[in-house]
């Protein structure tokens, strides 16, 4: 049987820091338990952290500039100057852009590393998955991806869900991100001077991924009307200043979604769709499946799911309660560690492990990257796939021995791997990993053998 | 510290793990053909008509408007005959064509009829016409049902992905293979690691041998590296292309040995173009110039053995064949598929044309779905690789009887 203490840190953190285990002794459960109680733990706030406002402002002046450099570029095509013009603007607002992303990486993986609460940090891994977005799609996703996590997941992992999903749909990263930007009703005053049609991405994914789920029993009718709901509202990230609902983009009038009619206007009207898409059952049950698969494996018990629902009805989407319902089952506790651990928790484990509490954001960067867990990039808006065997083919494993070569080498040289195990692990310590660890020929292949032995793998 | 002697030969002694390993190099089997499929899943919904266009559909010009394909100037795309004409960012794929090496099924779909992309990619690899199925995929379960001696078989399968695809579970030989870039750490650190999975956890021993044995096969990521850059001659292959690159060479590397795998997965994203799309210059054109590339590489890695090798090209389903306002398109319903490699019989264009007026459109916005990818898939697997019909009606394609695979798709 699997020591709870060891569950406490894998399945429900992310990787023990040296000593963790000592100190959660006698009481796993309640070490968990108690971080949902701290869910400002979630927030990450720095200077080097604008939010997305003041994002939005520098990045239209920067788009502004570029653009007009590239207009004119364009009339006076061999003219030297109007060529610097426009390389410069480029390259003030591409170096604005890295300099974003750099710092929100950072950012995110020293939390990471630093949290006495990686549980609550799980939880927000798991819903910046569960509203996933991609952060190379375009320029504007370089600004506004690391702000989106911090305004529109992190405070609400804890809280209620009506409010996470209003906060991430009307997120300029979300409304960029699944192409609602541009989305103009043909019936709308824009609409009945140009042709336009409103782009359904957003109302779907909406529908399919976010809330109800593909088995949510919506139609494409559905997908319409809340893409008509939708249309107007921008990200705002554009060369000129523009009003985060546009109202001549918007078709005003009564919608019907899943057979109720919604006669409010405008704001009023998106506000009262996403709350009642909230507390939908299918939403109950979509959310309650994702998450025991996430946290328990490919095939939790039905009970298990059935709690969860019931709790998340109950409360109306408060997520605190669904999530001390998880804790707080035995099914959650039981079990083997069958789900692999993702590239990017494996690189926060990595660092946590020894005692880091930063690296390069472009060397975390690139781990990911190298991991085939492109930070903030996933290959679809369904996000990261989270079944148990995720991420861990053949190559995929000798890509991380690799990294943990090299994270060891260049960060860990002052670790003694003997002395690490056993703080890491106690008496949880599998005797076979700590005699490979003891017989390594060298620090570093003792590194590695430590982090990449089955503990480290799956949770 | 002092050199050790390389394990690598002490490995290859050692870890009998995947069978091409194992197997004695004996000459490929009785009959023409030592046949090699691979099927490359285009992620995200390829827009057909943008990427085979029905230039010649009376209605087609006015619904694509300004993203017409262009009849003149130098982005006009090839003509495949009187009435299609293949997307300029192709031009591997069009000389294929002009050698009778390719050939495009259009009208093509899959039984799934609902626009989810997560759901309809289920459905394309798992063979079913429920997205509810992920134990196994029809690829899979066609290799699982071979006896375990057979060329196919006892060869395995590659998958450049990083756990193995939904298409290919079910088949008990597959090696997953995705490059990166770093440095790789010594053969006696991946030994000891071994055994310490043999100690700790038996199914990570097995992932991890599997990772050294195809390493072996595909030869090291700088290796791989350096053919890429080699194969692609000069050719500038740009950053969000190079994975698709590497991971078509490797495969096609691994693929042309005599005891390499038989089959082959790729897969590649970028084909959910809601905005941007247009049709050269855009996304798509973008996204499908980085596929053209993969396919030379492929080719190219494939050497000879290209003459055996049938490459199937599909989708989850297609796009709307009207624009959207974002100058994108959104989910669709029938699409084009393709088959390229030597032993196709090429040079066609095989499509039994829905028509692109108002009130022929499938819930009048998509093409109408005409021919089953499952016949397309059907007639390959039983003239390329061998397959009786009987059981691709009932275990690969379950309850199929009645799809009738197409004929002629390959080479006699």
């Amino acid at each position: 049987m699997r020591p709870r203490e060891l569950t406490a840190v894998t399945r429900f953190g992310l990787g023990p820091k040296p000593g963790d285990i000592a100190a959660l002794a006698g009481d796993p459960v309640g070490y968990v338990r108690e971080q949902c109680f701290r869910p400002n733990s979630a927030l990450i706030t720095g200077p080097d952290l604008p939010d997305s406002d003041t994002i939005r402002n520098d990045f239209v002046r920067l788009q502004g500039t570029f653009r007009e450099a590239r207009l004119s570029l364009k009339k006076r095509g061999s003219d030297e100057d109007a060529r610097d013009d426009f390389q410069s603007a480029a390259k003030e607002r591409n170096l604005a852009g890295r300099n974003i992303q750099a710092a929100e990486i950072g950012a995110r993986y020293a939390h990471g590393l630093a949290t006495d609460d990686p549980f609550v940090e799980r939880l927000v891994l798991f819903w910046a998955n569960h509203f996933a977005v991609h952060r190379l799609k375009s320029p504007v996703m370089r600004f506004v991806t690391g702000a989106f996590e911090r305004e529109a997941i992190r405070p609400y992992v804890l809280a209620n869900f009506s409010d996470m999903l209003a906060a991430t749909t009307t997120h300029p990263a979300m409304l960029h991100y699944l192409d609602n930007d541009g989305s103009v009703a043909a019936d709308s005053a824009l609409g009945r001077r140009r042709k336009s049609r409103v782009n359904e991405n957003l109302a779907r994914e909406l529908l399919e991924l976010h809330t109800l789920g593909v088995d949510g029993g919506y139609t494409q009718a559905d997908v319409i009307a809340v893409a008509h709901v939708l249309a107007g509202w921008n990200s705002g990230m554009s060369a000129k200043k523009r009003s985060a609902f546009q109202k001549t983009w918007h078709a005003f009038g009564p919608r019907t979604i899943l057979g109720k009619t919604y006669r409010e206007s405008g704001k009023r009207q998106i506000k009262a769709v996403l709350a009642d898409l909230a507390q939908a059952p299918a939403t109950a049950r979509h959310i309650s499946r994702k998450l025991a698969r996430h946290f328990v494996g490919d095939n939790p018990p039905p009970a298990l799911v059935d709690a969860l629902t019931k709790s998340y009805l109950a409360s109306g989407g408060d997520l605190r309660e669904v999530t001390l319902t998880l804790v707080e089952s035995d099914a959650a506790w039981s079990g083997d560690a069958v789900k692999a651990v993702p590239p990017y928790d494996f690189i926060v484990a990595a660092g946590r492990a020894m005692r880091l509490n930063k690296l390069p954001p472009h060397f975390v960067m690139v781990s990911a990257r190298d991991l085939a867990q492109e930070i903030w990039g996933p290959p679809s808006p369904a996000g990261w796939p989270d079944d148990d065997g995720a991420f861990l083919g053949g190559d995929a494993l000798l890509e991380r021995v690799d990294f943990t070569r090299a994270v060891s080498q260049r960060f860990g040289r002052d670790v003694d791997p003997r002395q690490l195990a056993r703080q890491l692990f106690g008496d949880a310590l599998d005797p076979f990993v700590a005699e490979a660890v003891a017989r390594a020929e060298d620090r570093n292949q003792a590194m590695v053998l430590l982090l990449m032995s089955p503990a480290f793998q799956r949770r | 510290m002092f050199e050790h002697p390389t394990r690598r030969g002490v490995l290859t002694g050692a870890l009998a793990f995947t069978a091409w390993a194992t197997i004695p190099k004996i000459a490929v089997a009785a009959g023409p053909r030592d046949p090699r499929l691979v099927v490359v899943v285009l992620r995200g919904a390829l827009d057909g008509i943008a990427a085979v266009a029905p230039v010649g559909d009376p209605h087609y010009a006015a619904l694509r408007e300004e993203f017409a394909f262009p009849t003149s100037g130098p982005d006009v795309g090839t003509r495949l005959d009187d009435f299609f004409v293949l997307n300029s960012r192709l031009p591997t794929v069009a000389e294929l064509y002009g050698k009778g090496e390719a050939l495009f099924v259009h009208a093509a779909h899959s039984p799934y009829r609902e626009r989810s992309h997560f759901d309809g990619q289920d459905v394309l690899e798992n063979g079913t016409t429920s997205p509810i199925h992920h134990r196994d995929g029809w690829l899979g379960r066609a290799i699982a049902m071979l006896p375990g001696d057979s060329t196919i078989a006892s060869h395995g399968a590659f998958a450049a992905a990083s756990s193995t695809p939904l298409l290919m579970r079910g088949a008990s030989n597959v090696v997953t293979y995705l490059p990166a870039g770093l440095p790789a750490a010594s053969d006696d650190t991946r030994a000891r690691l071994l055994s310490m999975y043999e100690h700790t956890d038996p199914v990570l021993a097995g992932i991890l041998a599997s990772g050294l044995e195809l390493e072996k096969v595909t030869g090291s990521e700088s290796e791989v590296q350096m053919e890429v850059d080699a194969g692609m001659m000069g050719m500038e292959v740009g950053g969000r292309d190079r994975q698709i690159v590497s991971a078509a060479t490797a495969a096609g590397r691994a693929m042309a040995l005599d005891d390499g795998p038989r089959v082959g997965f790729l897969d590649m994203v970028g084909f959910d173009t809601h905005r941007g799309q247009r049709v050269i210059d855009g996304q798509l054109g973008n996204t499908l110039s980085g596929l053209d590339t993969a396919l030379l590489a492929l080719r190219n890695a494939l050497g000879d053995t290209w003459r055996d090798t049938v490459v199937a090209v599909i989708t989850e389903f297609g796009r709307t064949v009207r624009m959207n306002g974002s100058w994108g398109t959104d989910h669709g319903t029938a699409t084009v598929a393709m088959l390229l490699g030597g032993a196709v019989k090429g040079g066609r264009v095989i499509a039994d044309w829905p028509g692109l007026a108002e009130n022929a459109l499938y819930e009048g916005r998509d093409l109408a779905p005409t021919t089953d990818l499952r016949a397309v898939l059907k007639g390959a697997l039983r003239d390329h690789m061998g397959f009786d019909l009987g059981p691709l009606g009932t275990t690969v394609f379950p309850d199929t009887a009645d799809v009738r695979p197409l004929d002629g798709l390959i080479r006699s």
